[in-house]
């Protein structure tokens, strides 16, 4: 059980000019799951490998604990890893596969059978030890590669999208399996994914990436309600965040109607010396029937629970839409005219990106 | 793909260049047998036949010498042209045979296509020289001793079963569903082969084909059986160079060269495709 | 599965064609009638050009194996059954060809194979040069048999003026006469210089077809590099290995241009090959007889390829459940 951290860390492929990982430096705690979250591209994968020991570093440290492993060998780390694509050993049983890295370490025959006994119980893959992998389905896989790092003890796991190969339903019911799974172990986790939601599900912590650049790392819940900028505002949440560029005036239009912001936010804009920004506001945040907004319905998600109302309006010379989530069911069909109006937070962005101000906002009749 | 080719996170850098020492060393040892017989094409005989020298003064005399043509004796330009039709189209004709074939043991899969794949492997089980005997004598009642068409004939029949071992393999590679869209939309057999299996398998045909080239150009048994008075081969004019009176090492070393060169260049400048292919044709 | 054409797809107009409709689907044309056909047609020319090419010889070499066939002297021919084949386990020459061909094979296939396989180990790693070490190394492939024989025998291991003697030499040991000597032992020498590249590309093909994230868990495992090669690269290495041992007996048990040109069949080193030459068209011309030893050698070969088939829909079914 150990910290990680990362220190500055870079990676640049031969021959690239811009950076996979740029700078990294985050710190995970000890016994915390860490989700890295981001677009394809983002660095995420890199920077795990960059912790597995499976790339370099062109700059900067990772410490294990108060260890700096930056140019340890992966074997000498005491880590364990779940790949992507699982990498089960093709010729191994089941059984072989998990107690593979114990008989490197030279663990003795009887323990290590124990424990690969106790892990397979674990993750009910007991009338599996021994099979081999070509003769399992991907959910069973998956769960071999995950029983092959629980065997360990490690100091860090590391886990690069273990869940993403599987369908949608096994995805979610395996999501919780392992949260409470790394609950128990309280092993210091690092998770790789691209699924927003899945991040936010699982991790204490999340980390969000772009173009190898860290935008933000907090709880799910400050990066639901406290965005740092643009790209985490419309990154995560699903559906995502309504943004609309605006121009700078007093007031402040959108779609023809004048925002009445709150004090909070007045206050910050006084100091803003642009002559754009950005409004932004969740679904769950505006909502449509009665208001001063006029717009017309384009198409209605109704999910039972609940529905996603997706309008259109004029703004700016153009037209754009905005998400509403409303309680179902939801009375309205395509090309119904229909009103905006706010009800919840708004938040306030530079065009560069960053957040100027959250509050509350309305739109005046 | 797959490979450990880079050197990993705290790996020692001296691993790397003790590999590399130990691979030229052997890459050297292998290459020094063609390497010796190309320097001692450019001596004269003298030269050639005393303790082995590294520094002489060189001449093309040697490649003269082969290359003249002498009346009544087997001439490289005649061995030469005879070895350059009959590897042609030898190697056309198993193409021809065996895409067909292999598509028939790929894409389609006939029936108990393994008892065929076998049967064509279980041909090179028998020995050529089993063979060889009653070939002769078809060979000399429907007069084509001494030809090239025999050679032809021949070449193609000892290539075709690996052809198509190797070319069917590479069919395999290719997706179900490209294959599945072209028939649905209406391609029969020539046509999938068209649109469909050839451009994908450029590299393994081609790959396959040098094979076969380098099979049969190097092909001497049957050729000296066959054609030692007409239609002769590159390898049969090698060995006239041996003579048992006077030296001729630095002469048969320039035959060689010539014999040899051909070949090598093509499979120098094939490598990549040749290790692809035999990668790719051989399990799968 | 037999799709009965719809009735529709019946109708067929007086020029012959069918009614215009609604297509039929793909399906009604390959009904029971038709598709055992056309799906053969493609093999055929193949099979009977091969049929043709290899089955016609074959029984001709039963028919002759029956009788007491010579040229020298030209008797007439007579039909003599069995006696060929029954002279045969007395035939001390048959014999010995048959231990030669035994232990000239399996020991170029065994040498080439090793040493192939470290070839293949050391050249999957990044060097300087690579590219041009691998092109050096699979040059012997491509030389012609005869020219190799030839170029070992006057220039390498030539007594006289020998590069091998020149070397041992220096380091104070006698000229060895290798052909001479040891004719067996020098012929296997230039097959293995011959085959190593073979094997080694072979080899190289399966190293390079190893996924590479199975090895980095490896590495995350905690293997050792020689650990991960025993436990994970070696049993994925053996269907590579089977293949190369398949296909370098298949070339090497037939060998005969460099012992033809070599030893000419000096002592202890004529194989089957070069026997049976010897008996027939290479001056013996007792065709009865040779025949008689082909028609052996040939169920000996399909004895040796019925195991080998074993291996080879080992290796086929592997396609399956892949």
């Amino acid at each position: 059980m150990a910290s990680v951290q990362f220190v500055s860390a870079t990676r640049l492929y031969p021959g690239t000019h811009e950076p996979a990982v740029s700078n990294l430096d985050l710190e995970i705690h000890d016994g915390e799951l860490l989700v890295l979250v981001g677009p394809s591209g983002s660095g995420k994968s890199t920077a795990l490998r960059m912790l597995a020991g499976l790339e370099p570093l062109d700059n900067g440290a990772i410490l294990i604990g108060d260890r700096d492993v930056s140019g340890v060998r992966p074997r000498d780390r005491d880590i364990a890893m779940v790949f992507q694509n699982y990498a089960l050993y093709p010729q191994l049983s089941v059984a072989e596969n998990m107690g593979f890295a114990l008989k490197q370490q030279k663990v003795p025959k009887e323990e290590r059978r124990a424990r690969v006994r106790e892990a397979a119980r674990v993750l009910d893959l007991e009338p599996f030890l021994d099979r081999k992998p070509r003769n399992l389905s991907g959910g069973q896989r998956q769960r071999v590669a995950m029983g092959r790092a629980i065997v360990r003890k490690p100091q860090v796991y590391l886990m690069d999208e273990p869940l993403s190969n599987l369908d949608a339903k096994l995805r979610v019911q395996t999501r919780t399996e392992l949260a409470e799974l790394q609950a128990r172990l309280a092993v210091t986790t690092v998770y790789v994914t691209h699924d927003q939601v899945e991040a936010m599900t699982m991790g204490h912590r999340v980390a969000v990436l772009r173009d190898g650049l860290l935008q933000q790392c907090d709880t799910p819940h400050a990066l639901y309600h406290e965005p740092v900028n643009l790209f985490v505002a419309g990154f995560i949440g699903s559906p995502a965040m309504n943004l609309y560029p605006c121009a700078f005036g007093q007031p402040v239009l959108l779609g023809g109607c004048p925002l009445d912001f709150d004090t909070e936010i007045t206050t910050r804009l006084t100091s803003f010396g642009g002559d754009r920004l950005v409004v932004g506001f969740r679904p769950e945040a505006v909502r449509v029937g009665e208001g001063p907004l006029a717009a017309h319905v384009r198409t209605v998600e109704d999910l039972g629970s609940e529905a996603f109302v997706h309008v259109a309006f004029d703004h700016e010379s153009e037209t754009v839409s905005a998400v509403s989530k409303m309680p179902a069911p939801f009375k309205g069909v395509t090309g119904d005219p229909i009103d905006l109006q706010i009800t919840g937070t708004v938040h306030v962005f530079d065009p560069a990106g960053s957040r100027i101000a959250t509050g509350t906002a309305r739109f005046a009749a | 793909m797959g490979g450990s080719s880079e050197r990993g996170v705290g790996e020692r850098r001296s691993t790397d260049v003790v590999v590399g020492i130990i691979a030229w060393l052997a890459a050297l040892v292998f290459f020094f047998p063609v390497f010796w017989m190309v320097i001692s094409s450019f001596k004269n005989e003298q030269d050639a036949n005393t303790s082995p020298k590294l520094f002489f003064s060189p001449t093309l005399e040697r490649y003269k010498d082969v290359t003249e043509s002498t009346t009544g004796l087997l001439s490289f330009r005649e061995a030469f042209t005879n070895s350059f039709w009959i590897v042609t189209v030898s190697t056309v004709v198993v193409l021809v045979l065996a895409i067909p074939a292999a598509y028939a043991l790929a894409i389609r899969p006939v029936p108990k296509w393994r008892d065929v794949l076998f049967f064509f492997i279980s041909t090179k089980f028998l020995p050529v020289v089993a063979a060889i005997l009653p070939l002769w004598i078809l060979a000399r009642d429907f007069d084509l001793l001494n030809t090239r068409l025999v050679l032809m004939i021949l070449y193609t029949g000892m290539n075709l079963p690996l052809a198509i071992w190797m070319l069917r393999s590479f069919f395999q590679e290719i997706p179900r569903e490209l294959i599945e869209a072209a028939e649905i939309d209406g391609a029969g057999l020539k046509g999938q082969l068209a649109s469909v299996i050839l451009p994908i398998a450029v590299p393994g045909i081609a790959a396959t084909a040098l094979l076969c080239v380098i099979f049969a150009w190097n092909e001497y048994f049957y050729a000296v059986q066959l054609n030692p008075a007409g239609g002769s081969t590159i390898p049969i004019w090698v060995t006239t160079n041996i003579s048992t009176r006077g030296n001729f090492i630095a002469k048969l070393s320039a035959a060689s060269v010539l014999a040899t060169l051909p070949v090598v260049l093509a499979g120098w400048l094939a490598q990549k495709r040749m290790i692809r292919g035999l990668a790719m044709g051989a399990i799968k | 599965m037999a799709v009965q054409p719809p009735a529709w797809a019946n109708a067929v107009t007086e020029t012959g064609r069918p009614e215009p409709g609604p297509v039929p689907p793909a399906a009604s044309r390959h009904d029971e009638l038709h598709r055992p056909w056309r799906t053969r047609l493609p093999l055929l020319p193949a099979l009977v050009f091969t049929v043709l090419l290899t089955q016609i010889p074959f029984v001709m070499n039963i028919f002759y194996s029956l009788t007491d066939w010579t040229i020298v002297p030209p008797l007439p021919r007579q039909f003599i059954g069995l006696d060929n084949y029954r002279a045969l386990p007395d035939d001390q020459f048959f014999r010995d060809a048959a231990r030669v061909t035994v232990v000239m094979t399996v020991s170029a296939v065994l040498l080439s194979l090793v040493l192939g396989t470290l070839l293949a180990v050391l050249l999957d790693r990044a060097f300087f040069g690579r590219g041009i070490a691998r092109t050096l190394l699979i040059t012997p492939f491509l030389i012609m048999p005869v020219v190799a024989g030839l170029v070992w025998k006057n220039q390498m291991l030539s007594s006289l003026y020998g590069v091998v003697n020149w070397v041992l030499e220096r380091i104070g040991m006698e000229p060895i006469e290798f052909v001479s000597r040891y004719p067996l032992a020098s012929i296997v020498v230039v097959l293995v210089w011959q085959w190593t590249p073979f094997m080694m590309l072979i080899m190289l093909a399966g190293l390079q077809s190893q996924p590479a994230e199975v090895l980095e868990a490896a590495k995350v495992d905690g293997a050792t590099g020689f650990g991960t090669f025993r436990q994970l690269t070696m049993p994925h290495l053996r269907p590579y290995m089977e293949l190369g041992t398949l296909l370098g007996t298949i070339y090497l048990i037939q060998v005969f241009d460099q012992v033809a040109v070599m030893t000419g069949g000096g002592p202890g080193s004529t194989n089957i090959p070069y026997f049976v030459y010897q008996r027939s068209i290479g001056g013996g011309w007792e065709f009865g007889k040779a025949s008689a030893y082909s028609i052996v050698v040939v169920i000996a070969s399909i004895i040796v390829a019925t195991i080998a088939l074993r291996v080879l829909s080992r290796l086929l079914k592997g396609e399956e459940i892949a």
